[in-house]
């Protein structure tokens, strides 16, 4: 790809002057005449049969305008929202394997410390709490199952109907793994659990929710995917879609966190129920008792290796503590079942994994969705095999890598890989044959240094019907020139990505383009940011509607410079033919031509890209799931204080394959945001959970990484050039995290030799392990 | 289930029944404002709820992100737990004030060209920390700003693009 103007070059945010002059406003910002307040009711057991609500009291006190509970939906069921049409045009239920178990309210019982049980809605928020606390609840207590492994046997209290609470289940068998453990060299078996990790957005999740006279609801609010949200809510509300309109806000932050809640719902019941604008916003207690974080998981993970190194069978058993409801589980299910296996060469494998229904808040999406806690067992056992082998862990990652050209044992096509280079660049820039020789200066405090791999999707396809996106890219009067994209913007920058491809194809500079805020009466028809789909899928669909529109602008710009509209480009804002610059006309007064001419028609460019990607096969679970996999190597260095347990990152170096950087500033933020989130789930964060309840639920106590627990991080940016990607591009928001927790616990390996496996490695752990370690020796 | 807020929400309305109204002259952005609010108002509700200057965010309202951050007197305080009432006669400034003339202060050309910015909620607040800092001390080193920034939580950019920004800020003309 020649010549880029805009494209691979750093561009700051288009959405940025509005977000440094205080002016962008969230969801929690928006304000409209006579609106109320909303507060939502919740359990406070973890599992109980909600006999009776009693509103009455509440009801009477002055200032209170609306109370919802499950009596208010009782005749509304969730369906899937990526639903598609079978051959007689009907909906089929299930395309995506998802379990939509999660009423608008719970239902009859309350399955977690922090389940929605009503709703008021009240002219401030005092006389709303206070209404709160008039409502009666009869509950009957049930026993409660917070274990997945004992909630996954028979006999184990049951949360919803079923014979078992086993919410989703994976059986995958390629090649023969008995074959291949027969043919090891090495072989290790160990256990590794991972915790629940929070989001923790810096910006709450609210909701404004107004009803107009003809019935037609808007809503304000957060979200990642606005367009899968209308369709829940028309589910929900069981009203027509083209009565529900979504404004997407700024958003303040996602990270898988901002799907859709029960606060839209909710909010909007209020604001229907009370006829009044309502606006319900999460505390930061709720964001954490109620929102869904990464699910904590067990792994039982067991691999062989030939002598030189080859992984010749892999047998994993993974659970995954689902919580109160299903949801998203069973991909998250998916992508820890399945994506570690295309990382490296494996043939023979076997995993059973299972999603597992227990009292405590229900799990769903966040950044690596399912992959960083797989990673990290997987490449912690990597480590171990090396050890045992006797082989550096580079040269045991180096031999095992994914290739381009290779087809995955699950049918992955790899179509651009740098997984090779990548941990070549890392090891060499990370300075990792000497420390790895000698680790710790003299007198100092252990030192180690560790690596972690990765492999993720850029889009992951689970069914056939449309997995892509549409932009549209219309001219204005004045040369001004309208992107609109169905994508969300979260604060990973796609806004200003899209621009620079619209600005790229058209020839002028991203100050020139409007990128409106989303909105679904408006904004043309996409499905959002998850699964690190937006510059992929996005960016192409945004990069033909530019086309689109620069090939109408090119019939009028051919009328005026009498030439062929094949024979013309763009550049710097003018258009002339080929190779002659001086016969130009600019791109205003083309614009203004095919504005004003007689019986004229606005320019519209349209672009729709759906990614040459193929589900799953129900039955073998093969497919070539994502047009574009993203491969990354990271290396930590860290200090453990034997005393007190504390692991101190030194440094991380980071090399991800994001196949083309459009806006390297953008991707530098993204990784480095990626490696600090990914040290709190590998050392700091966790949810703290006993009996049901999160313990932790304020940023005092679930600490996240603050500005002192930074090190110096160096990015490498390989640019592998994907050849569907736009421009070559890849997803990289996601990726970056998901090797951090394993590098982090490789390198505490490397510093004092104790294996942490589970999450995060806290001071008390490594302490505990070095007694351990200590004790053993002295018995010896 | 913990409810302290809720139990602080019962305190306060009992509180406002028997006291007054309170009524101040203040400062903010520059502007002499005379306001009378309920005596549990904080600063936090009063810029955002009472003066509709939504530039200041709350992202935790119990002091712990520092996204409520302003400048009372040109010392950076947490708006959340601010008092209102507390504040006859003292110098606000929000975020909304700092550019001058429609002219950025250096600090918001430095976060935007930067990238110091992704989501942009903790950005205000760490913005007038930065400035706070930058006031008293011109030339901070990597050590200084992160110990004047480490009251601000930010889960977007790790932190890296913040510190050149401030950097970058301090060495600005």
């Amino acid at each position: 790809m020649a010549d880029l103007r805009v494209v691979g070059h750093s561009h700051p945010r288009v959405d940025g002057l509005d977000k440094v002059t205080g002016s962008a406003r969230f969801s929690p910002d928006i304000k409209l005449p006579r609106m109320i307040v909303g507060k939502i009711l919740r359990s406070p057991h973890a599992h109980a049969k909600v006999l009776h609500i009693d509103t009455t009291r509440a009801a009477q006190l002055p200032g209170v305008k609306a109370i919802v509970t499950a009596a208010d939906t009782r005749d509304v069921k969730r369906r899937s929202p990526t639903y598609q049409f079978d051959d007689q045009g009907e909906r089929a239920a299930d395309a995506t394997p998802m379990v939509m178990d999660q009423t608008v309210f719970c239902e009859g019982v309350a399955r977690f410390v922090g389940d929605e049980v009503a709703a008021v809605a009240a002219i401030d928020e005092e006389t709303a709490l206070e209404a709160l606390s008039l409502i009666k609840v009869d509950y009957d207590l049930l026993p409660p199952v917070f274990d997945p492994l004992k909630a996954m046997e028979p006999g184990a209290p049951l949360l919803h109907e079923a014979e078992l609470n086993i919410a989703y289940k994976f059986v995958i068998r390629r090649g023969d793994v008995e074959e291949g453990f027969a043919q090891a060299h090495v072989i290790h078996e160990e256990t590794y659990t991972t915790q629940l990790q929070h989001q923790a957005y810096l910006g709450p999740t609210a909701c404004v929710a107004d009803v107009d006279g003809a019935g037609r609801i808007s809503l304000w609010t957060e979200l990642q995917s606005p367009f899968r949200a209308r369709r829940l809510l028309s589910d929900m509300l069981g009203l027509p879609a083209s009565k529900v309109r979504i404004f997407q806000t700024h958003v303040g932050g996602g990270f898988g966190g901002k799907h859709f809640k029960r606060v839209q719902p909710i909010c909007a019941l209020l604001a229907l129920k009370a006829r009044r604008p309502v606006r319900l916003c999460l505390t930061r207690e709720e964001e954490f008792i109620a929102s869904p974080p990464r699910h904590a998981t067990h792994i039982r993970l067991k691999m062989g290796a030939s002598r030189d190194g080859a992984l010749v069978a892999k047998e994993t058993r993974i659970v995954l503590n689902s919580g109160a409801y299903g949801e998203v589980g069973p991909i998250i299910l998916d992508t820890m079942t399945k994506r570690v296996d295309s990382l490296y060469r494996f043939t023979n494998i076997k995993t059973d994994s299972f999603l597992v229904y227990t009292n405590t808040v229900p799990g769903g999406a966040f950044r690596g969705f399912g992959n960083p806690p797989m990673d990290f067992a997987l490449e912690s056992h990597m480590d171990t095999l090396a050890e045992k082998l006797g082989m550096d862990p580079v040269e045991l990652r180096l031999k095992n890598a994914r290739r381009v050209g290779e087809v995955s044992a699950h049918g992955w096509e790899v179509k651009s890989c740098a997984l090779t280079e990548c941990i070549e660049k890392a090891a060499e820039a990370s300075g990792w044959k000497n420390k790895r020789a000698r680790p710790t200066p003299k007198g100092g405090k252990p030192r180690g240094i560790g690596i972690g791999c990765m492999i993720h999707v850029s889009g992951c396809r689970y069914y056939p019907g449309f997995y892509g996106s549409n932009a549209v890219v219309t001219i204005g009067d004045n040369g001004q020139v309208y992107l609109l994209s169905g994508e969300s913007e979260l604060g990973q920058g796609c806004k200003t990505v899209m621009a620079q491809i619209v600005a790229e194809e058209l020839g002028i500079h991203v100050a020139d383009i409007v990128v409106p805020d989303l909105d679904t009466d408006f904004s043309p028809a996409s499905l959002g940011a998850y699964a690190d789909r937006t510059t992929h899928i996005g960016g192409n669909a945004t990069r033909l509607a530019a086309i689109d529109a620069r090939q109408q602008l090119f019939e009028f710009a051919a009328e005026m410079l009498e030439a062929d509209p094949g024979d013309l480009v763009a550049e710097d804002g003018r258009i002339f033919p080929k190779g002659s610059p001086q016969q130009a006309v600019t791109f205003l007064e083309v614009a203004q031509r095919s504005w004003f001419r007689a019986g004229g028609k606005e320019i519209v460019g349209r672009g729709s890209w759906d990614p040459p990607s193929v589900p799953p096969d129900p039955e073998s679970q093969y497919g070539n799931v994502s047009s574009a996999y993203t491969f990354g190597a990271q290396v930590a260095e860290v200090e453990v204080d034997p005393k007190t347990g504390k692991v101190t990152i030194l440094n991380f170096t980071a090399a991800h394959d994001v196949g083309k950087a459009i806006n390297p500033m953008a991707v530098e933020g993204q990784l480095e945001g990626a490696l600090v989130q990914g040290a709190g789930y590998g050392l700091m964060e966790d949810m703290v959970g006993v009996d049901g309840r999160i313990y932790n639920p304020s940023f005092l106590n679930y600490r996240l990484p603050t500005m002192l627990d930074i090190s110096p991080m160096k990015i490498m940016m390989v640019e592998s050039n994907d050849p569907v990607g736009p421009y070559g591009a890849k997803g990289v928001a996601e990726p970056a995290l998901v090797a951090t927790a394993p590098a982090l616990a490789n390198a505490v390996y490397h510093a004092i030799g104790v294996r942490i496996t589970s999450l995060p490695v806290t001071p008390q752990k490594v302490l505990a392990a070095l007694r351990a370690k200590e004790a053993k020796r002295r018995s010896e | 289930m913990r409810r302290p807020k809720r139990q602080a929400a019962r305190r306060r309305a009992v509180l406002e029944k028997i006291q007054p109204l309170q009524r101040i002259k203040l400062t903010i952005n520059g502007e002499e404002v005379d306001l009378t609010f309920k005596p549990a108002r904080t600063l936090l509700e009063l810029l955002r709820d009472d003066l509709d200057l939504t530039g200041t965010k709350e992202g935790c309202d119990g002091g712990e992100c520092g996204a409520c951050t302003v400048l009372i007197d040109d010392e950076p305080r947490l708006a959340c737990l601010t008092l209102a009432a507390t504040l006859r006669g003292k110098k606000i400034l929000t975020i909304e004030g700092l550019a001058k003339d429609g002219r950025l202060h250096p600090l918001q050309k430095a976060f935007l060209e930067k990238g110091a910015v992704q989501c942009g909620y903790c950005t205000p607040g760490v913005i007038l920390s930065a400035k706070a800092l930058l006031d008293s001390n011109p030339a901070p080193t990597e050590d200084d700003i992160k110990k004047a920034l480490a009251g601000n939580l930010c889960r977007c950019t790790g932190y890296r693009k913040i510190i050149s920004a401030v950097e970058e800020a301090a060495a600005a003309p």
